[in-house]
């Protein structure tokens, strides 16, 4: 799929921090055989993630780069890397799992999940995609909703296209 | 201005009579109720002012714009394995503009059991009884046009009918839900207006008579005059003072009542926030706020079945079977059909044969059969045992709501039963989901014993004057029923009791 990023930077998100939740979006919904079968990766959600964390306040945002650092840790405890490095699924889902059976960090497992699944599951798609969505995909037609515009300026991305266009 | 201790307040006459905090289910009815007395009411709302052209059926937007950031709780702390998530909204109208409408009144027996649990009384002093709340029933449920719901989904006619083979069949639930219905769902506000929660059966109304609202804003602190001051015997609530989530604008404003309704995960913490405990000492009753907290705690079973539903089109929950709702007959009462109105929601309540919440290809896979599940929600009848309070070294709120051995042993015999009628029913696959709430409850109890409740049998808080509770939190022990049809009766009923006893003119 064709990627035409109209910024190279991250409103939030350091280089690495993004590298590890495109890690995470990987995990958490893949990416599929053909175009038809986008996964978290080609509809942008680390984007959709980078918008939302750059809105949250300060606490919130120490919060989740306090989990990208649990969760690293957990990585290279048991696998000698950090999680973006870690070369197979099984490794990565290990991690997420110990990262939910430890009671003190499972509201974190959710917490980075949730992220992934609204990225993804709400039908967010980078504004410059073009493929298929992921309501698409799903066969989901919603309600009510044809010829409605979906409405993202919530979203700082989204924002900022607005006003380059 | 005048100095009451710390407080600087403006001297009397008050800016209101009365100030009522959140605009759900508890603090709808009581302000339509003052507002149209013609008494001067504010209603102080920390979520936003959304009404009908706002909601529509974008599940994200939605969720941000109406829904509380769901809280976990803590019971990890406790040496507990599993945790709830508690959901709750955030906007005008509350909880009850992304509710799903049931509206039931809580059984005969569960009027002993308040009474058992908090000695709550009657004007004349004599138990609580449903006869005493009849009338509040009756008048909210013309208010809101509760009627029978019969327009089932395929996802419900197909659950009935596996239900139905095996001795369990499900009957129409009654529902604030107007002939308008669209069918359109529920959990993102209702785009036709004919759900009628207290945004437009109450809300709407009481500004229309007069009532002030303040919308994006969160009270901080209610205001109180210590004992002693202005020659009160008691402390005082004199008002509240809130933050504008937009313009971050500091204001207070002061009436002769403040009734807090911010909901039972909320309005324990409001209380504690303000400093209730320095300032009443440690009462018993005040040692009574946050804790008794109820959960109704509940979790979903979805079948898969072989021809498409699109279940998410229509309203949820439209059929209820009661046969084990009882605790002595299993505690657990059965909705359907549900599948969480998008598959956002979807996705994140799913968990794997261990109780793992799932990702990945198999997560993925479900999701794309979507339009083919139907679900059954499970609330069980779990006993007040959780606690809302504030961590002494963080100042964070914290939630405690085990759920016990018999609460799980509960759940099994539910799942297990959801199963049975699911395969029965035609379906292929079924699926669990994580343990949540909506139905929060009794954080703030209201009765007669001091030492178990917060407020007494009128609301009015055991400690401080011009203070009372109305919402959730109040309801002694947990209804059998989904509760706020009971919650705005009981908010119906304080008005007409400030209107008798307090705020004569
Ligand atoms: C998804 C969902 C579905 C449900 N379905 C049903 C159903 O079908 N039938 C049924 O009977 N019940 C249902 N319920 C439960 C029902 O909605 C609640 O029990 C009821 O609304 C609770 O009323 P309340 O007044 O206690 O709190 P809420 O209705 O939650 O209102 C509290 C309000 O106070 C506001 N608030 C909190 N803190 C502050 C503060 N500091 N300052 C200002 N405002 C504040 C909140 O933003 C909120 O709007 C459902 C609940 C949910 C979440």
């Amino acid at each position: 799929m064709k990627e035409k990023r109209f910024h190279l930077f991250f409103f939030f998100l350091s280089q690495d921090e993004a590298k590890f939740f495109e890690t995470l979006c990987e995990l958490i919904v893949p990416s599929g055989e053909t175009t038809s079968d986008p996964g978290a990766r080609e509809v942008g959600t680390v984007n959709y993630i980078d918008s939302t964390l750059a809105d949250f306040p300060p606490e919130v945002q120490g919060y989740f780069i306090e989990t990208i650092k649990l969760v690293d840790e957990i990585s290279k405890r048991r696998f000698g890397k950090i999680f973006s490095d870690l070369p197979d699924f099984e490794s990565k889902d290990a991690v997420l799992r110990e990262l939910y059976a430890e009671p003190k960090t499972r509201e974190r497992l959710f917490d980075l999940r949730s992220l992934v699944l609204e990225g993804f599951y709400s039908d967010y798609t980078d504004p410059w995609y073009d493929g298929t969505t992921p309501w698409k995909a799903l066969g989901f037609e919603g309600k009510g909703i044809s010829g409605l515009k979906k409405d993202w300026s919530f979203l700082r991305i989204w924002r900022e296209w607005e006003k380059k266009k | 201005m005048a100095r009451v201790g710390e407080e600087e307040i403006e001297e009397m006459p008050h800016d209101f009579d009365v100030i009522v905090v959140g605009s759900g289910a508890g603090g709808g009815p009581v302000a339509w109720c003052l507002a149209q007395a013609g008494k001067k009411v504010a209603i102080i709302e920390a979520g936003g002012f959304y009404t009908t052209n706002d909601f529509n059926r974008f599940e994200l937007l939605q969720l941000r714009r109406l829904w509380e950031k769901i809280r976990w709780t803590s019971n990890f702390e406790l040496g507990l394995q599993k945790e709830i998530a508690l959901g709750m909204g955030r906007c005008v109208g509350g909880s009850t503009t992304i509710f799903t409408a049931v509206a039931h009144r809580a059984p005969d027996h569960n009027f002993l059991e308040w009474y058992k649990a908090t000695k709550i009384s009657n004007e004349s002093g004599e138990p609580f009884s449903p006869k005493d709340l009849e009338p509040y029933y009756e008048q909210v449920e013309r208010d809101t046009s509760v009627r029978r719901y019969t327009e089932w989904d395929e996802g419900l006619k197909k659950i009935d009918a596996g239900f139905k083979k095996i001795g369990h069949p499900f009957a129409p639930v009654n529902a604030f839900i107007d002939m308008r219905c669209d069918q359109s769902g529920c959990l993102f506000g209702c785009p036709t207006e004919a759900k009628r929660g207290t945004l437009v059966s109450y809300i709407i109304p009481a500004i229309l008579q007069g009532a002030e609202i303040f919308y994006n804003s969160t009270v901080t602190r209610i205001l109180f005059s210590k004992e002693g001051e202005n020659d009160k015997k008691r402390p005082r609530a004199f008002g509240v003072e809130f933050v504008n989530g937009e313009t971050m604008e500091t204001k207070r404003l002061t009436s002769k009542v403040v009734i807090v309704a911010a909901g039972a995960l909320k309005t324990p913490i409001l209380l504690m926030k303000s400093g209730i405990k320095e300032l009443a000492g440690e009462t018993k009753s005040i040692d009574q706020i946050g804790r008794n907290f109820g959960a109704n705690t509940a979790t979903l079973v979805f079948g898969r079945f072989q021809e498409p539903l699109n279940n998410w089109i229509l309203h949820p929950l439209s059929g209820q079977m009661e046969d084990f709702s009882q605790k002595e007959r299993g505690g657990f009462l059965l909705e359907a059909s549900e599948v969480m109105e998008g598959p956002l929601g979807f996705s994140e309540v799913l968990v794997d044969d261990d109780g793992v919440p799932m990702w990945g290809r198999r997560h993925k896979e479900i999701l794309k059969k979507y339009k083919y599940y139907a679900g059954i929600f499970i609330n069980i009848h779990d006993s007040n045992d959780g606690r809302v309070f504030l961590d002494p070294e963080t100042g964070r709120e914290k939630y405690y709501k085990p759920i016990t051995k018999e609460d799980e042993s509960r759940f099994e015999a539910a799942r297990s039963l959801c199963r049975e009628g699911l395969i029965a029913a035609g379906a292929q696959e079924t699926l669990n989901t994580i343990y949540l709430s909506h139905h929060v409850q009794g954080s703030c109890r209201m009765g007669e014993d001091r030492s178990r409740s917060v407020v007494d049998s009128q609301c009015k808080s055991h400690d401080i004057e011009g203070l009372y509770v109305c919402d959730g939190s109040v309801i002694p022990s947990i209804v059998d029923a989904n509760p706020s049809l009971t919650i705005m009766a009981l908010s119906r009923r304080l008005g007409d009791h400030l209107l008798k006893n307090v705020l004569l003119d």
